[in-house]
């Protein structure tokens, strides 16, 4: 391959690839050089440069040197294994070759920095502290998770699953569920802050009306408000999923299921023999997108809760929102980084397993 | 498909067209204002215009979401980017570190100045709480750095209605925490009438609250001692502090879902007589005003849990300007604001938005409801007049120790061990 | 014939099911502008649940006075259109170039650029403000549909990824054989086939764009340029809006009610690029 034709086929993902330069990678290191920084006490504008003490802070010191330790080890061990080549960066290994010292340095290096932070901190006592708070919210962010990849994705495939069976198009219902996702999260949230509220207590006065009486409740209160905002949550986006397993389930001909039902299959073998193997690639999409969706998600507690009751909505993005406007630029990036980190572990492990499954 | 493509380019290119017209029509403003208030975004758009009229000079005022607007003043510094004229939330030390960095121009010269009277006009303490004094702890050179625009205070309203329908004197508003929480109960009697609401869901108010009886308790010396790190939080003292919001919780006459209400809803209630108390500051007459004008209410001082010392109540500056030093427009920025604190102008601002004013002598034009927040001067603090103020993890934490304890999900000792906690992790960096 | 009453009551089931979702995600609506027709104070005794006793627009023309959401309205339409188009052509160019071309470190950009997905971005607003600001893009048009383009791009570029994958490779060897260029296969044979992902990257886009507000009060500064979620807020924000429910309900369906229409009428071509696209697929 020549060189004119590399820069032609390169030239597809430029435009994409500027646009990323700029919006992400550069903002990228901007955050992490901003999350070794700290504000000084009587000065939020002046930031002085503090190392790893932000991550320290967020993790205690204790598990930050075993973190640090196990991320160098793990660099280490990539680059030995050499799966540069996998890469295609290059037809010449110079490039894959200058990549592989450069990680066995920089895993070298974190194996050093570990072995000294221990040793000093060994010397004085310090208390196991890792930011609660922060774990916290990480926590809530997870559950709503959870919750999304349970109860949401399990209503939109039953839900796609009876579009699908009962009727071949399913046009009205594909309009309906869909209605709700169209209209934004600032949107619900204020409306089921109205449904919500104590006062003027709408739902607890539909349940009466229906004669549900001793369910009605305050959603918003300390027992239920983080149920409250999972569900709602739920409620909100399970059209996507809906809508993209619809699409998949009429991909899968007719004609399958036929020579199914001839061989003798009954409908849970038929599920599960054609139906589950044929979506796999789509039901990872779903996971996937519900995953990013939701340990995202600030616009909708920011509108129904504001983090309250005592901050047990607080999810993790709004705890950097907040943390941000009281001035803790430095340790708001640093705990960005860290979400986002868990974030891509999560995915690509997703991606992997959904590799492994398809082959 | 050929079609589509063409027509979507020109679709582009006529929209991107509009675009760019739309931006250069528009006259560009000589003088932008960035600012939280939705409420008083008519009132300033008036104004604007009125001040084109007589200057011919543009003023433009940007309202960002109240949510939002740290971040965005938080980018614009980094960038260097602020408006002539913006607001500034948070703790004084957000106020200094601006001053202390060159961001804000320092207005003591122009208010000063010979001919001009205009630092005499405004009432003393919405001026302080914008102003830093010799040898400040933030290190700023002391002066003058912002423009207060109108005034609030922060207190306890009483609904006389309810009062009087319980058997007390409508007049005599209770006198001691005790004598409150007796009428609070009082509620029960009462359908869908709660004793006490207020809306914690926005935490500050709690933060409020707290501190005025901080005062009460232990007296503001020995406040300030615990910010200095010089007095625990565990101190019996605080204890009581932390105390009076159990026995709120314990009363029973809390309005349900009180820590999530937020302060518009809170008003609400007590604007259709569905509370006895209320904690709220002078911005919710509007408010009241429009959801019912027949509301009978006033202003208590805070019913004290202590005899010794005399509580707080937060009053200042409601909302001050600041003026961007490195504006090409400071001149006219600071005219306009000389021209918005003048008489006529603080006349029609506080009678559109039902607000104090920051100036003297207009007493007999603030609404009659204003007047009651005028009460308890006496006892006026604000956190901006304190020399030190408290770390804002340890106000977090004490705001939310609170909600913890008005959930029932925490008792006071454990609340104070936790703020004592926090406050020394953050005293150690 | 026990075949039969089986399967009328499998799909008995089914239906009640489905309209009980059905109903729970109409049910806001109905009420919503059940709710905006009245005064506030027949709201507050009925809850809404109720018929208004006389239909009165007040709020609404209260809204479209006061609520100037107008603008706001079509920033929004302009916003979402623009970037949609951007995101569909970048991506799909993208997608195309990592499933079927051959060029340097290919695999390394794609890994970026889905890891790229995962970075919360409140955490890079100073960052994203700064940036913008250095090259004059701040509180500009293009500014924000750039930033908007680049959220919705890593997704889409993934999901043209995955469905060029699965394309057979004929189709694209026939054009090649026929002496078309990389461009115009991509075009005339690759882009058309995708019609499928271009749905789904549509219908994501268009409601990630339209309901987006936190990067647009960080990006843009001029009342002039907001989109609509940030004229809601702000209009919930008010003491209005914060206290008289029915005037913020009127508010939240003139907000809503478009992009319902909007979603109506494009839904049929949506749908109808997805399933018929499946069939290649």
């Amino acid at each position: 391959m020549n060189k004119k034709e590399q820069l032609i086929n390169f030239s597809f993902v430029a435009p994409a690839l500027a646009i990323f330069s700029f919006f992400y990678i550069i903002p990228f290191f901007y955050t992490f050089w901003l999350s070794l920084h700290k504000a000084s006490p009587t000065n939020v504008l002046d930031l002085n440069f503090v190392g790893a003490q932000n991550f320290k802070d967020i993790f205690s010191p204790q598990i930050f040197i075993v973190l640090v330790a196990v991320v160098g080890i793990f660099l280490i061990l990539f680059a030995l294994k050499n799966k540069f080549q996998k890469l295609s960066l290059n037809n010449k290994k110079g490039l894959a070759q200058t990549l592989q010292f450069a990680t066995i340095a920089i895993g070298g290096a974190c194996l050093i920095y570990a072995a000294t932070t221990f040793i000093t901190i060994s010397r004085q006592a310090i208390d196991f502290n890792p930011d609660l708070q922060w774990w916290n919210s990480v926590r809530r962010s997870f559950y709503i998770t959870l919750w999304g990849l349970t109860f949401q994705n399990c209503l939109a495939f039953i839900l796609a699953l009876g579009v699908d069976r009962a009727t071949r198009t399913g046009k009205l219902y594909r309009v309906i569920f869909f209605l709700l996702p169209v209209l934004g999260e600032v949107i619900i949230g204020l409306l089921l802050r109205i449904m919500l509220s104590h006062y003027p207590g709408v739902f607890n006065h539909l349940l009466e009306n229906i004669g549900l009486g001793q369910w009605a409740q305050n959603w918003l209160g300390k027992d239920m408000a983080l149920a409250t905002l999972a569900v709602s949550h739920c409620w909100r986006g399970f059209g996507y999923g809906f809508i993209i397993l619809l699409a998949g389930l009429q991909t899968i001909p007719e004609q399958l299921y036929e020579a199914a039902r001839i061989d003798g299959a009954n409908a849970w073998h038929r599920f599960t023999k054609i139906t589950v193997p044929m979506l796999v690639p789509i039901i990872f999409l779903v996971i996937i997108l519900t995953i990013l969706g939701t340990v995202q998600i600030i616009g909708l507690p920011m509108a129904l809760t504001r983090g309250g009751p005592a901050g047990k909505t607080t999810v993790s993005v709004l705890r950097i929102f907040y943390d941000l406007n009281n001035s803790h630029v430095g340790y708001a990036s640093a705990e960005g980084l860290i979400l986002g980190l868990i974030l891509v572990t999560l995915s690509f492990g997703m991606l992997k397993i959904s590799k492994k499954m398809k082959s | 498909m050929r079609k589509f493509f063409t027509f979507t380019i020109i679709l582009l290119v006529c929209f991107s067209l509009v675009g760019c017209g739309k931006s250069k029509q528009e006259t560009s403003p000589k003088v932008t204002i960035w600012h939280w208030m939705s409420d008083r975004q008519d009132a300033f758009e008036q104004l604007a215009k009125k001040y084109k009229q007589e200057n011919q000079i543009n003023i433009k005022f940007e309202l960002f979401p109240h949510s939002a607007y740290t971040q965005k003043i938080n980018a614009a510094v980094a960038a260097n980017d602020l408006p002539d004229l913006f607001g500034i939330l948070g703790e004084k030390r957000v106020l200094a570190s601006f001053a202390k960095e060159g961001k804000i121009e320092d207005l003591t010269s122009y208010m000063q100045e010979a001919q001009s009277s205009w630092k005499r006009r405004f009432i003393d303490i919405c001026l302080k709480v914008n102003s830093f004094k010799d040898n400040n702890i933030y290190d700023v050179n002391p002066g003058i750095y912002g423009v207060p625009i109108d005034a609030m205070s922060i207190q306890f309203l009483y609904n006389k209605k309810l009062l009087k329908e319980e058997g007390f004197d409508p007049n005599t508003p209770p006198q001691t925490f005790t004598d409150l929480l007796n009428i609070a109960k009082k509620a029960a009697n009462k359908k869908d009438v709660y004793g006490f609401a207020s809306g914690w869901g926005e935490t500050w108010l709690i933060y409020c609250m707290a501190t005025n009886y901080a005062f009460d308790i232990m007296g503001q010396e020995k406040f300030l001692d615990t910010i200095k790190g010089k007095v625990s939080y565990t101190d019996p003292d605080w204890i009581k502090v932390f105390s009076l919001f159990k026995d709120l919780q314990q009363s029973g006459s809390l309005a349900p879902g009180i820590i999530t209400m937020n302060n518009k809803e809170a008003e609400q209630i007590f604007a259709t007589n569905r509370t006895f108390f209320t904690f709220n500051g002078s911005w919710g007459v509007n408010t009241y005003q429009q959801i019912n004008p027949e509301l009978e209410y006033s202003t208590m001082a805070p019913p004290r849990a202590n005899q010794n010392y005399a509580p707080g109540v937060w009053a200042g500056a409601g909302a001050s300007f600041v003026v961007n030093a490195q504006s090409k427009n400071k001149k006219l920025a600071i005219e306009f604001l000389n021209w918005l604190t003048e008489k006529e102008q603080q006349i029609f601002l506080i009678k559109e938005t039902s607000n104090l004013p920051s100036i003297k002598g207009l007493k007999k034009n603030i609404q009659s409801d204003m007047k009651y927040f005028l009460d308890n001067q006496q006892y006026f603090t604000h956190p901006r007049l304190w020399p030190e103020n408290e770390n804002s993890r340890v106000v977090e934490a004490i705001n939310r120790g609170i909600q913890n304890i008005v959930i029932g999900e925490k008792t006071p000792q454990e609340v104070a061990e936790e703020v004592a906690k926090t406050k020394k992790q953050y005293s150690q960096q | 014939m026990p075949e039969q009453v089986k399967k009328t009551l499998y799909l008995l089931v089914i239906h009640t099911l489905l309209i009980a979702v059905a109903l729970s995600c109409i049910f806001p609506f109905v009420w919503m502008i059940n709710s905006s027709l009245k005064p506030n104070s027949e709201f507050i005794q009925d809850h809404g649940f109720e018929p208004p006793s006389e239909v009165n627009f007040e709020n609404y023309i209260y809204t479209f006075t006061k609520g100037n959401l107008g603008t706001y309205f079509l920033n929004s339409i302009l916003y979402t259109f623009l970037t949609v188009i951007a995101i569909v052509i970048i991506s799909s160019l993208a997608g195309y170039g990592i499933s079927r071309l051959k060029f340097k470190g290919k695999n390394l950009i794609f890994y970026m650029i889905l890891a790229a997905m995962m970075i919360p971005i409140p955490a890079a607003f100073v960052p994203l403000y700064v940036l913008l600001k250095g090259v004059g893009l701040l509180n500009t048009r293009i500014g924000y549909i750039l930033a908007m383009v680049n959220v919705g791009l890593s997704l889409s570029i993934y999901l043209y990824k995955t469905f060029f994958d699965q394309l057979p490779k004929d189709l694209e060897e026939s054009a090649r054989i026929d002496g078309c260029g990389k461009l115009r296969i991509w075009w005339h044979v690759m882009f058309p086939l995708a019609k499928p992902a271009t749905g789904v990257v549509v219908i994501f886009n268009a409601l990630n764009v339209w309901n987006e507000l936190i990067l647009a009060l960080v990006i843009l500064s001029r009342k002039g340029l907001m989109p609509l979620q940030v004229g809601l807020l702000k209009f919930s924000q008010s003491s209005v809006g914060l206290t008289q429910y029915t005037t913020l309900m009127a508010a939240l369906t003139i907000a809503a009610l478009p992009i319902i229409i909007i979603y109506l009428i494009m839904q049929k071509h949506i749908i109808k690029g997805m399933t018929a696209g499946a069939t290649v697929g």
